[in-house]
């Protein structure tokens, strides 16, 4: 039988940094409840607006794959393999820290804020040689079916990172169902509702609801309202 | 390899560095410089917790002799053969010591990490090893 674990939004970590607010569904900074450490190999799932302006300054990270998906606005990337890039909605953004790499992260606009989802997994494999990838997504191929923008395969859809995990995303009308088979055994996904209302498994989520099932080889989910959400398939052991 | 040793000894203890002394003893290992540096003062940052970090084997093997360390943060770049010996010396000499890895170059889960390892709860980190004679 399948096991499950609901975060409702509103039991997120709550951060207000002015300039920063964000949202943790896994321990993060100052938010610590070690029921809340990670999901698998998922260690952070961070739902961050930045105000106009501002943003991360230069700082070092190590071995972690680190993905970034803009929702709302611009985020311009400088990293000290000497990337300089502005990813925006439709987007994503992934870095493989390895042995170690600096970078900051700014809101391109001085106006108005950026919203992006900020995962963290951990790799399968340490101190690898640090990378960074960006690339545009047809948001055409999300409307109604899942589009797969991560895996661990370099020659398959999306980006790619140092872990045997699938991400898909997807926008559906309201009524709209379908089934996700896992790609792999020992598997567990973890789905993150961005917009709207689905049902997965039976279980109901509402906007910005995290809910994670293992133990199982596929999960059916339907829209109960027009609804955008993210699916993370992932180890749930190293 | 030059090697990057962040910490401080004094002949005579002033106030400071008895207060130092009460805190939280931690070890700090990462081969790289600035990262190592960032996790040292992030880390020192808690009130209750202090840092010493290097970047070399061989100085870390000493400190650990040298002082009474509670917990060990493993950073990048450290092989896999260096890692299993650190463990082992460190193991041996205190068995209660607590090795954990580090992940991410002095993130926002490193006081998570820590407070996780000093609780005893598992916390996410995948590369504990008690004890690696087990």
């Amino acid at each position: 039988m399948a096991n499950t674990v609901l975060h409702k939004a509103d039991t997120r970590g709550d951060a207000n940094h002015g300039w920063l607010h964000s949202k943790h569904t896994f321990s993060f900074a100052n938010y610590y409840n070690p029921e809340r450490m990670h999901f698998g190999v998922l260690r952070v799932l961070n739902d961050d607006t930045v105000a106009g302006g501002k943003g991360f300054g230069t700082h070092p990270h190590d071995n972690m794959e680190i993905i970034s998906i803009p929702l709302e606005g611009d985020l311009e990337h400088k990293d000290s393999m000497g990337n300089v890039a502005v990813i925006k909605n439709g987007e994503i953004q992934v870095m493989s820290a390895g042995t170690g790499i600096q970078h900051s992260e700014y809101n391109k606009s001085n106006n108005s804020t950026v919203k992006f989802l900020q995962i963290w997994v951990f790799p399968n494999k340490k101190n690898v040689t640090p990378r960074y990838d960006q690339i545009p997504l047809n948001l055409e191929d999300r409307k109604n079916k899942l589009q797969q923008i991560l895996s661990p395969n370099p020659d398959d859809a999306g980006v790619w990172i140092h872990q045997n995990a699938w991400f898909h995303i997807a926008n559906f009308d309201k009524g709209i169902t379908t089934e996700y088979q896992f790609k792999a055994k020992g598997n567990g996904l973890y789905v993150f509702n961005l917009k709207g209302d689905l049902t997965v498994d039976g279980q109901l989520l509402n906007t910005r609801d995290g809910f994670g099932i293992w133990d199982t080889d596929k999960v059916q989910i339907t829209a109960e309202t027009d609804a955008e959400f993210l699916l993370m398939e992932v180890p749930m052991a190293m | 390899m030059h090697n990057t040793l962040l910490t401080t000894h004094y002949p005579q203890l002033t106030t400071q560095q008895k207060n130092t002394m009460n805190k939280i003893q931690i070890l700090v290992i990462g081969r790289d410089a600035d990262i190592l540096q960032a996790v040292v003062r992030l880390v020192n940052k808690n009130e209750h917790w202090n840092a010493t970090g290097t970047s070399e084997d061989e100085s870390a093997i000493e400190l650990f002799h040298q002082h009474s360390y509670e917990l060990v943060l493993l950073g990048g770049g450290i092989a896999s053969d260096s890692e299993l010996k650190l463990r082992k010396i460190f193991t041996l000499q205190n068995p209660d010591i607590k090795i954990i890895q580090h992940w991410g170059g002095g993130s926002g889960l490193l006081k998570n990490e820590i407070q996780s390892a000093l609780e005893n709860n598992e916390g996410g980190n995948f590369n504990i090893v008690d004890n690696p004679f087990n």
